[in-house]
């Protein structure tokens, strides 16, 4: 009699204990770290092409890059011919250097050639998720050169905005020719 | 060597079952127990706990059944809570009331005299609430300018969720119509409204949400007290 009813009762437990783990276990996907392939703020991708052959990609000599307002370097001598830099999240504008023949630090012959270009552009936030928090998307993105006294010879010739919104980092935004 | 212990095990275990089943034929045979009807109300010891114990929670609940028929209850809880989300990159907090509304079903055959529980219920469970989005920091592919941190609050009113619940737990008479009872819970959202352009990251009666998921998790601990409207006879 009480041995049916322990049998009972432990079946019982063990069956509610066995749904209970199954089903919380769907729970446990660790939802606390953002994952990698999860599309983030893009970056802004610039293809740098020939003037003379405008289909032809063509790698700018020792290139450095680096923010106007910032102290520290984004990219220091790179011969590539496609560069992704980040544009600001907080304000509606980024200004960058552009320097062709960046000299190494030991070498003070070489002369090197800045142009500026400031990248203005709307914001608009997204949620996410809660691992990964809120991404920015710009768009009406304008790429404007700007005037520096010291060198007139600007390098850069052409700038081609080809997305003016970025919300992606799939195809190049920006296509500069030099 | 071996056979003679296995032998011993049978044997103790068989004058165990023995002793067992004599007892109990006896208390079924001689007296007709009582069991007691009422209403039993008390309240979530766990979360008044919480609240002195962490520094960004706050919360109550007070719960109540009534037994119906045989082993068959009606049950309620409900509640007001706060709720603080901090992941990296996000805090949140959520905040409001709740109520659940259901039955639990007593799978224990209790020996003579005694009146415990070990219940499985479901509830219908109900919230409205409101959900502040405290800090972020937006997600950038490049970390060479400064992380960009926006702080709030920024708050969201009027919002609602609702949900299944299915509880199992026990109740444990202590003292004289006294109980300590525990719970574990397992939810599924049935609906909710959010933030725009944000989510629940927590919703007050369902606990922290999942990205992904409709489930959530919970339990509890309660003192309540059964107050006895009538006896009746166990059959």
């Amino acid at each position: 009699m009480l041995r049916k009813k322990i049998k009972e009762f432990n079946r019982i437990i063990l069956r509610l204990g066995l749904v209970f783990l199954v089903l919380i276990s769907f729970n446990c996907q660790r939802d606390d770290i953002c994952p990698e392939t999860t599309l983030i703020t893009p970056l802004l991708r610039i293809s740098f092409f020939d003037i003379e052959n405008p289909d032809v990609p063509k790698p700018p000599t020792n290139l450095r890059v680096k923010a106007v307002d910032m102290d520290s370097i984004l990219l220091n001598r790179v011969n590539v011919s496609e560069i992704s830099i980040p544009l600001k999240t907080d304000v509606d504008f980024t200004e960058y250097e552009f320097i062709l023949n960046a000299p190494a630090a030991t070498d003070t012959v070489s002369i090197s050639n800045t142009d500026i270009i400031l990248f203005t552009y709307a914001r608009n936030e997204f949620y996410i998720n809660r691992a990964c928090s809120y991404k920015v998307n710009f768009i009406n993105l304008k790429a404007t050169p700007q005037t520096i006294a010291e060198d007139s010879v600007r390098w850069i010739k052409n700038i081609i905005v080809e997305e003016e919104n970025i919300e992606n980092e799939t195809n190049a935004h920006i296509f500069i020719y030099h | 060597m071996k056979q003679t212990h296995i032998s011993l095990f049978t044997i103790s275990i068989f004058f165990l079952f023995n002793f067992w089943s004599a007892n109990s034929q006896t208390n079924l045979d001689t007296i007709q127990y009582k069991e007691k009807y009422g209403l039993r109300i008390g309240f979530d010891l766990s979360k008044p706990l919480k609240t002195l114990l962490e520094d960004d929670y706050r919360g109550l609940e007070i719960i109540g059944d009534y037994r119906v028929y045989k082993n068959y209850y009606l049950a309620a809880e409900i509640g007001n809570e706060e709720l603080a989300i901090k992941e990296q990159n996000i805090s949140s907090t959520a905040k409001g009331s709740y109520i659940k509304l259901g039955a639990d079903y007593n799978a224990y055959e209790n020996w003579a005299g005694m009146e415990n529980v070990i219940f499985v219920g479901m509830r219908y469970a109900f919230s409205t609430f409101s959900q502040t989005l405290k800090e972020y920091t937006i997600s950038r592919g490049s970390q060479y300018f400064p992380p960009n941190i926006i702080a709030g609050p920024f708050e969201t009113k009027g919002l609602t969720a609702s949900w299944v619940e299915l509880v199992a737990g026990i109740k444990v008479e202590l003292l004289n119509n006294l109980y300590l009872g525990g719970n574990v819970q397992l939810k599924r959202r049935i609906s909710q409204t959010t933030p725009s352009n944000f989510d629940n990251l927590a919703i007050p009666g369902f606990n922290r949400t999942y990205d992904e998921s409709l489930f959530g998790v919970g339990y509890s601990y309660s003192l309540s007290y059964l107050i006895p409207l009538y006896k009746k006879a166990k059959d």
